[in-house]
């Protein structure tokens, strides 16, 4: 290959500082905006933008660009926990599968074909209808719909990496199967995980704020960018600061988790095909 | 045909262009003179059964579909004779007596007889909802003859006339013909027309549309100038909605946000309506939860709305504040009852008082975020932040909130509620909320509030054909509610909506509030 | 062969849908007091309720009342809507149609925008379009759908007024007779032109909304697997034959390309069926995603189980369908 990858390329770069700013208002919000996300003033509905309200008010007179800040935490924290029990129950059903097999493998594998059947914001939709509306509820469905990804992913990665020369030779010295999992097989598996992850960041992100807008995620008073779009639909004519700073944080912040991910998998690719050639050359 | 043979990279796309042009030419195409109404609304009414017009969205269509014994005078809350040819009360007010007009017919060419009216009579007390609820003094109909009926009463009623003016006559023949596993025709009627109105039902599409056609045969007689055909249709919107009157595809919309009538105020060749009505927002107070079980935390929550906010800033003007419990344009209200107040420092010596403490207290709220009514959670959450109480949403449609409030268990600890009246009569405006009658199985007492004073008092005003009387009853319910708070009355609604200059006619009874009455209406 | 292929995937198909009817069935059981008045609706005579109940079996162990179930849906009884008291499977007829004319339109723009520009991508690699769709893309993935239908609204309908603003047809317009109960479809059989272009011009709007991250996702796989395919051994005998740049592209590199992107066209089928849910709503569009909005806030179980079921059979067979696209397109794969 005579093309060498760049470890900091500049989307790399630029979706981390994208990223970052993102989290740091989500962890200390209150360093970024001294005013209260839900504090009501009436008086001051739909003010336009100013030096007092950066992003205006919006229609119970609360400053848009300290509910924008704090929502950060909502869509980040949603992220943070979709994507964490998608890959713990994703990674420990895939290890099992994967390292058993047989019927128990087929057993794991045809639930995961049920979920994955569902197309994914209907399967949300029905589980909202079910446990209720609210923020926790939509964070478990839709972590519902994602943990068949990780669990197929991590049962590929386990039958290629478990067939490899330094787990069969560990085994052959008499390890104990659990060691073997733990300390050979678990990291080799964890590469693709967390390159998956940061590739689902920004579309865990939409489908949460979707789920926001058509009213079943976040509810009022905790500041969500989707619901402050739908919030924000009937005054975009004359009010259009109202829905559209949350709608293009909710796009910036995609747009850095893309970057992110996509970096990461070139990155994994050419790792990839580094080995493959070699393991041609060498054959 | 350069779609069909891919002979390039390019034609695909040149393809997707040329059909992107001719579709977009289509709109430059001149405007052709529309010779029918186009009403735009916010959602589909859930059914056209007249037994459901108690809710506006029925009403609307009803109203044009149907027609009833007595009826309001467009834009007023006087009544006229409809089906009715004349009537006449029983010396103990205990029996009225209708005769029918002989030239009233269905849409499907049979007669308006004593049979529909009885008929309609009994399908309301079996299935005892809807318009019911303004009727409960109603204990049967007597067919005494083709063209004469009685409508007997329990207790006289003064509000029988004024409540009558929601009953509608349906066609007791088609009805009965489609009925479902006794169903008394509900399935049926949820997209059929079975009325006698000025305009019968063309074609109803759920969630969509539906269009109505001037009934020739209308009791009433056509003159010059009428309304031959009109299209409701959805659009959820009310951004879309503005701009579909901008561009002359709409000639009535209606609004929601005193934000857009006041942006489309001074646009030319737009009128916008604000039309009072009757229209009271209520906020229920579970009375059978701790701590709304205590009077205190209920008038505590009362007291922490910010009812002139929501009236000044939210509605820009668009709302009117009631007279102590009724609303301004009521019976019985005095201008000497003071308006619902906000009170912190008062809401917070209650709540002390109470031994509620601070954090302690977690509430649960149902109100229609799709309707719109996220601020009026807003605002009562905030107000009942400073008390130190935790006020959660539940956002739901009417028809779950109906369902929720059927059972205790299942009722939220507070809620909102929008009572549409169909008169002025201080009955319809406490009866239907503080009678313990109707607490449960889909009746709008939603605070589960029972009070045997409260009861008596209500049924003894009910009866009293004396309005000196009867007023004096209802400051005694009012006093005694102000105390108790089962509800927090909020503001009067003035109702929003835009339309076409050339659009004439437009009027709405007091009683058929946010409803489009197509008969007077015509186009210039 | 491929006959026992579709057999075997149809066998398959058996287990994941039980899974579902089994999920669906235990919801249901989850409505709130007694099933039978919440399906009879609460307005019910005593009469009513109990024709329900015994319609229903509730008197049964639950095991007969799951099989009593099945039975149902295999007569394509999907219950009763508590809000609207019609039968879901009635109220889908309806709103079905709607809703697939809609992912027709949508599916159409993108594989041929989707395909077109990737291969145009590919073909000037690093030239201005290739810059341009690299933009595009990403605008394409990281949009809001719901966000980028508000801004198309605001913009073709609300400044431009070129496009309606919602809806299926102008108000001028009557519905074609119903044939599929797709407009364009019925009134191109009919022979109505005007009435088809009006279907047309409505269809614009949502459809681009809904298309956008499709035409990005295909884009990009396209033009990924065509570079790909120009690297590999037959395009460079082909140009050694001395073929044109063109025909070596069209003949050679893009069917070998579509393998992949036939996949990724698959996959957005899935999410369409949830992404109309966001789209109907604000273009009131009237099909199953504005039926599945409403359901839920009606807490109308019946209907969103009806949905659930409903869409999630019509996307096993969209996933067979791709599968089946695959031997059309590689010989190389076989299926046994």
């Amino acid at each position: 290959m005579n093309k060498t990858f760049q470890l900091w390329n500049p989307s790399l770069l630029l979706g981390l500082a994208i990223v970052g700013l993102f989290a740091a208002m989500a962890i200390s919000p209150g360093l970024f905006s001294s005013q209260d996300p839900a504090g009501l003033r009436l008086e001051h509905r739909l003010s336009a933008p100013s030096a007092a309200n950066w992003f205006g008010t919006d229609g119970v007179g609360v400053d848009v660009y300290s509910r924008v800040v704090y929502g950060a935490r909502t869509t980040l924290a949603t992220i943070v926990v979709v994507l964490g029990i998608a890959i713990l129950v994703g990674v420990s059903i895939g290890s099992v599968s994967g390292y058993l097999g047989g019927w128990i493998d087929g057993l794991l594998m045809r639930v995961a074909d049920v979920f994955l059947a569902f197309p994914p914001l209907i399967l949300a939709l029905a589980t909202n209808a079910v446990l209720g509306r609210g923020l926790q509820q939509t964070m478990f469905a839709v972590a519902f719909l994602w943990w068949p990804a990780y669990a197929r992913l991590v049962r590929s990665q386990i039958l290629a990496v478990r067939k490899l020369e330094f787990v069969e030779s560990a085994r052959a010295i008499g390890a104990n199967e659990l060691r073997i999992v733990g300390r050979h097989v678990l990291p080799n598996v964890l590469d693709p995980v967390i390159v998956r992850a940061s590739l689902d960041a920004g579309f865990v992100a939409l489908t949460a704020a979707s789920l926001s807008f058509l009213g079943l995620g976040a509810q009022p008073p905790t500041p969500e960018w989707g619901r402050m779009v739908a919030e924000g639909q009937k005054f975009l004519l004359d009010q259009w600061w109202v829905a559209t700073f949350p709608g293009i944080s909710l796009f910036v912040l995609v747009i850095g988790f893309n970057l992110i991910g996509e970096s990461l998998s070139g990155r994994m690719q050419s790792g990839l095909h580094v080995s493959r050639a070699e393991e041609t050359e060498g054959r | 045909m350069f779609c069909s043979r891919a002979r390039g990279t390019r034609t695909p796309a040149l393809c997707v262009i040329a059909i992107a042009v001719v579709l977009l030419s289509g709109s430059c195409a001149p405007e052709t003179e529309r010779s029918y109404l186009v009403i735009l609304t916010e959602g589909i009414p859930p059914t056209l059964d007249p037994l459901a017009a108690l809710d506006s969205r029925v009403d609307n269509p009803v109203i044009n579909l149907y027609s009833a014994l007595v009826q309001y005078i467009p834009g007023t809350t006087e009544l006229s004779l409809d089906l009715a040819e004349s009537y006449e009360v029983s010396d103990d007010g205990r029996r009225y007596l209708f005769t029918l007009r002989s030239d009233a017919v269905f849409h499907d060419g049979t007669p308006v007889r004593a049979v529909d009216v009885k008929y309609s009579i009994d399908r309301m007390l079996t299935l005892k909802t809807g318009v019911w609820a303004y009727l409960t003094p109603v204990s049967g109909a007597e067919i005494l003859g083709g063209r004469h009926v009685a409508i007997d009463l329990y207790e006289p009623f003064h509000g029988l006339l004024g409540a009558l003016t929601r009953f509608y006559v349906a066609n007791s023949e088609l009805v009965r013909a489609n009925e479902f596993q006794g169903d008394l025709g509900q399935r049926w009627l949820q997209s059929h027309d079975a009325g006698s109105g000025p305009y019968r039902l063309v074609s109803f599409q759920p969630e969509q549309q539906f269009t109505v056609e001037r009934f020739d045969d209308y009791h009433g007689g056509w003159g010059e100038r009428h309304i031959e055909r009109a299209v409701f249709r959805v659009i959820r919107e009310e951004a879309a909605r503005r701009i579909a009157l901008r561009n002359g595809d709409a000639d009535w919309i209606y609004l929601s946000s005193a934000d857009t009538l006041e942006a489309l105020a001074g646009e030319p060749g737009i009128t916008v309506n604000r039309d009072p009505t009757l229209n009271q927002l209520y906020f229920a107070f579970n009375t059978r939860r701790e701590p709304l079980r205590d009077t205190r935390v209920r008038r505590a929550l009362a007291l922490a709305y910010d009812y002139q906010g929501h009236v000044e800033h939210l509605m820009r003007g668009n709302a009117e504040l009631p007279y102590g419990v009724l609303p301004a344009r009521g019976e019985c209200a005095s201008s000497d009852q003071p308006p619902p107040r906000h009170d912190l420092v008062e809401a917070k010596r209650l709540i002390a008082e109470a031994g509620v403490r601070p954090g302690e207290v977690e509430l649960t709220m149902a109100f229609e975020g799709t309707t719109g009514e996220t601020p009026f959670f807003e605002i009562m959450r905030a107000g009942a932040a400073e008390l130190g109480i935790r006020v959660t949403a539940v956002d739901i449609e009417w028809d779950a909130k109906v369902s929720n409030y059927s059972r205790p268990d299942s009722s939220t600890d507070m809620g909102t509620i929008w009572l549409f009246a169909p008169g002025p009569e201080a009955h319809h405006f406490l009866y239907s909320l503080a009678h313990s009658s109707q607490a449960g199985d889909g009746g709008n007492n939603f605070a589960w509030y029972q009070n045997p004073v409260m009861d008596r008092l209500l049924d003894q005003a009910a009866a009293a054909t004396e309005e000196e009387r009867r007023c004096s009853l209802y400051r005694q319910v009012e006093a005694l509610w102000l105390e108790e708070m089962p509800f927090a009355v909020s503001v009067t609604m003035v109702g929003l909506s835009a339309q076409r200059d050339d659009l004439k006619g437009y009027s709405v009874a007091l009683g058929h509030p946010l409803t489009q009455n197509l008969y007077p209406m015509w186009l210039e | 062969m491929m006959g026992r292929y579709v057999a075997r995937r149809l066998f398959l198909m058996i287990p994941v849908l039980l899974g579902v009817s089994i999920l669906a069935f235990y919801v249901s059981q989850l409505l709130p007091g007694d099933p039978a008045r919440a399906a009879a609706g609460r307005l019910a005579t005593p009469e009513q309720l109990e024709a329900v109940r015994e319609r229903l079996g509730l008197d049964q162990p639950i095991p007969v009342q799951y099989g009593l179930y099945i039975g149902r849906l295999l007569q394509g009884d999907l219950g009763t809507s508590l809000s609207s008291k019609q039968e879901v499977a009635q109220e889908l007829r309806i709103f079905f149609p709607a809703t697939l004319e809609l992912l027709f339109a949508t599916m159409v723009l993108t594989v041929v925008l989707g395909i077109t520009i990737g291969v145009r991508a590919a073909t000037s690699r690093g030239g201005w379009v290739d810059r341009a769709f690299l933009g595009f893309s990403y605008l394409g993935v990281g949009m809001p759908v719901f966000f980028l239908a508000l801004l198309l609204q605001l913009v073709f309908a609300g400044w431009l007024r070129v496009l309606p603003i919602a809806g299926r047809l102008s108000l001028e317009t009557v519905p074609p007779p119903v044939l599929t109960g797709l407009y364009t479809f019925d009134a191109l059989f009919a022979g109505q032109w005007a009435t088809m272009m009006d279907a047309g011009r409505h269809l614009v709007l949502p459809a681009l909304t809904l298309s956008i991250a499709g035409i990005s996702e295909v884009g990009r796989i396209t033009r990924s697997a065509m570079l790909n395919a120009l690297e590999q051994d037959y395009v460079r005998t082909a140009r050694a034959k001395g073929l044109s740049e063109r025909a070596v592209w069209l003949r050679h590199a893009l069917p070998n390309a579509m393998l992949p992107t036939t996949t990724v066209i698959g996959l957005q089928v899935a999410f369409l069926l949830g992404g109309t849910v966001l789209i109907e709503n604000i273009f009131s569009w009237g099909g199953l995603g504005t039926y599945a909005w409403k359901g839920i806030f009606r807490l109308d179980i019946p209907v969103i189980m009806g949905i659930t079921l409903v869409s999630t059979t019509a996307y096993l067979f969209v996933n067979l369908g791709v599968d089946l696209l695959y031997t059309k397109l590689d010989p190389r794969i076989r299926y046994e």
